[in-house]
This record gives C-alpha cells, structure tokens and sequence, in this order.
C-alpha cells in the first residue's frame, strides 16, 4: 500500500497513482459482463471478512470467495470470514509490517439482479471491523443500485473504479467517501443518478481533472476534502451544485457550467485557499446563498444570466474579490472591504439588470468605493452604500 | 470610527455606510448630513454605532 496521491480520470502529466506490484491482477472482463471483482488482503493474526447481500433466485449472484468456496446470494447479508492459515499463495507484507495473502473475490451478476450490497456492517464480531479490500472494479448494464458501505470498512482500499457501470447502472454511491486511502478513482461520466458527497471528506485525491457527469445531483461532491485542483466542470443534467466545494481546500478549478442546476447553496463557501475559478455557466440558478463565502476568491464571472437568482445572501462575503460581473442581476448584494477598483466596480454596475423593488448594494471600503460611479446602480433602481 | 448612517431594513438586517448612501431619488453623504433632515427613507446618521447594530453584528453565523 503505496502513500502517493493520484490524479482521477486524468492524462499522465503528474505523479500518478502506482498499483502495488506484488498485488495480484484482477480479471479481465469481457464486455458483456456483469460482474464485480475485488482484490482482498487476508492479514495474518487479525479478523478478516466481507459482508455482501445480494438477489435471492433468479436475481441470485454467484459469490466466488476468492479461496475455493462459493455461494449463491439469497437476499440477506452474507458474511465470509477467510483464515490466512487456510489461504494458498505468495506472502507480501504490507507497510505495517503485516504478513498478508490475497484473495480475489469474484462475484457474477445475472442480468436481473438489481441490488447488490457490499455491507459495512456485518454482524455480531464482524460488526464495523475494518475489512481488507485494496483494489474494487464493477462492470453492469443492469443493476441500479450498488451500496458500497465503505465508509469506515474499507480503510485500505486503494482503487476503486465502478467506470464500466453504464447510465443508471450505479446508484447509492455515497458511502464510499471516508475511505481515505483511495488514490485511485474512476466513474462513468453517463451515470445519472445521484453522486451527492461522493469524494466527501477525502484525503489522497489532489487533481481531479475535468469533471463531466450526467448525475442529477453533485451537491457536497468535494465537500471537506482535500482536493487542490478540478479542471472543467461540465454537468449538463445536475439541478443541485449546493456545498459543492464547502469547506475543501480547493485552490483552483476551471469553468464551471451547470445549465440545469437551480442552486448552488454554499458552493465554495469556506474553502478559504480557492483563488481562481473560471467562469460561471448557471442560467437557471435560483439561490447563491453564502456561494462564495470566506473564500479567496480573486474573479466571479458569469457567462449565464443571473436574472432568475433570488437569494444573494452572505453570497459575495470574500475580501480579496477583485471581478464581479453578474448579467441581469436584479438583486442587491453586500461586497464590504473587498479588492474592486472604481473601474471593476462600474463594470459590476453595468452587468446588474433593474432592481426588484428596494435593493441594496454596499461597497464600503473598496480601493473604488468613493470613486466609482454609483449612478450606474441607482439607474437601475439600486442603492449604493459606501 | 463608528459615525456613519445606519438603517434596519424590514427583515432586521442592518446597513452601516461610513461615507454614504446614493439611491435613485436621493444622496446622504456625511459632508451634506447636516442640511438633511433625517431619517431619510430610514436611513439616519450616528456619531457611534448605536446598540442595536453592534448586537446584529454579533449574531452567529451558520
């Protein structure tokens, strides 16, 4: 178990993720397959398991445990315990010290099974200990719901690609995101449902690349992770970007466009290292509360119009703002002792539609607050305070 | 320095403008402050921060 960060779905032009050469390679499927394979440590001296459920008759998997036993699943969780002593092949010691075998745990899915679940929670001394997988693939046209319970059981894993799961095929796919150790990370961009908090709260993953997705929902997908860079973001069917990038350590990404989203809630807020975003594609936005909050933030620029956005609360609270354009804006918003020049300021002025009724617009200690031309605003129905 | 013109809004939230106000229909600056009669539009002027606004800015936020 290597300690080097990877790049997810992006080109070779880093340090790149390296699967441990003494781990045995996982089959190759072929492409009709619907299958899950998944390499495991079986550790000397410590309690070693996996807990699945899956269909039960006709929707039965074929569980092939990986050390000569099978079983067919039958609709209630299932717990295989391995014994090292009982395990053939080669012993590798891992980067504590450990003595360990490998087992390949193959698991064949009949195409009208819908529901397969890799359990964290065994039960009675399996309950919640820690289980040994390393390397995770999936391949399905058919299933719609993949649970992987991996949030506190799956320290080790390392690579996890669920690539070959086509449009709907994956589904649930939330508890995967304390698995800190994964490096390695690989989706299919045509999954559509919901991949709400996916990468959560992890430590490894540093680049991301350009992110293109179909899912409906992206909402906390970075949030409070460790991730320094996203290139692109395309989500073309996403309604909800809210707490996308919250409290991460993003420091840069690239446009973001998102034509269907209607909220992005807490967006960047308190991903205090964020500098520099490209720009902002959200036409159909209605709430940027608190959207870039406590950030870094150097450029807001939306190419969208924003004219259907009712809610700029505590949206633009960041103080080395130094671009603002907002098409159409008809809302008034609070910019205090931000970085804008008089000319930034009047560009900003000039991006605002016709305020909805009263509308405030406070500048107060700009380097252009006393200098900028607040008459462009109150044209347009604002109130500028300085 | 807290002097400036300070207004509560309808919704409780309060606006602080240390140099001035500038709205389609009037300006409030502190060198015209003492020609005007205040409040305007809510708006009045405050040699310091009055008690309600500091008690605002303490509020938590979530």
């Amino acid at each position: 178990m290597n300690n080097r960060y990877i790049k997810a779905q992006a080109p070779a032009t880093s340090v790149e993720w390296v699967r441990n050469p003494d781990w045995l390679p996982l089959p190759t499927f072929a492409p009709s397959d619907n299958r899950i394979a998944v390499l495991i440590a079986v550790v000397e001296g410590v309690l070693n398991y996996t807990t699945i459920a899956g269909g039960a008759g006709a929707a039965a998997s074929t569980v092939y445990w990986g050390d000569g036993t099978s079983t067919l699943t039958n609709g209630t969780y299932q717990t295989k315990e391995y014994i090292y002593s009982a395990i053939t092949g080669t012993v590798s010691v891992d980067e504590f010290g450990r003595n360990y075998k490998q087992v390949i745990m193959d698991i064949i899915i009949p195409a009208s099974s819908t529901l397969v679940r890799l359990e964290r929670t065994g039960t009675g001394i399996y309950r919640n200990k820690p289980s040994h997988y390393l390397d995770f693939k999936c391949q399905s046209n058919t299933l719609n719901t993949l649970d992987l319970f991996f949030d506190r059981n799956a320290p080790y894993l390392e690579k996890l690609d669920v690539s070959g799961c086509t449009v709907s095929g994956v589904y649930g796919l939330t508890n995967i995101t304390k698995s800190r150790y994964i490096r390695s990370l690989a989706f299919n961009k045509n999954i559509t449902s919901s991949l709400a908090s996916f990468c959560a709260y992890q430590q490894m993953i540093e680049d991301f690349g350009d992110f293109t997705t179909s899912s409906s929902n992206i909402s906390g997908f970075f949030n409070s992770s460790n991730i320094k860079t996203v290139g692109n973001i395309t989500a073309n069917s996403t309604l909800d970007l809210g707490s996308l990038f919250f409290s991460s350590d993003v420091r840069q990404v690239g446009n973001i466009s998102a034509p269907s989203c209607t909220q992005a809630y807490r967006l960047f807020r308190d991903a205090v290292n964020l500098t520099k975003i490209g720009t902002l594609n959200l036409p159909l936005v209605t709430t940027l509360q608190e959207a870039f909050y406590n950030t870094n933030i150097e450029e807001i620029v939306f190419t969208s119009s924003c004219a259907l956005i009712t809610n700029v609360t505590s949206a633009f609270v960041t103080y080395n703002l130094k671009r603002l354009v907002t098409p159409n804006l008809t809302r008034g918003v609070s910019i205090p002792y931000a970085n804008m020049t008089a000319a930034a300021l009047n560009e900003f002025f000039t991006s605002l539609g016709t305020a909805t009724g009263a509308q405030t617009i406070t500048i107060t200690g700009n380097p252009g607050s006393l200098t900028c031309n607040t008459s462009i605003a109150t044209a347009k129905g604002f109130t500028v305070v300085t | 320095m807290t002097e400036g013109f300070y207004k509560q809004d309808d919704s409780g939230e309060w606006y602080f403008a240390p140099n001035g106000v500038y709205s389609p229909t009037y300006s409030l600056t502190k060198e015209n402050k003492d020609s005007l009669q205040l409040p305007i539009d809510g708006w009045d002027w405050y040699n310091e921060a009055p008690e309600a606004y500091l008690i605002w800015t303490q509020r938590p936020i979530e």
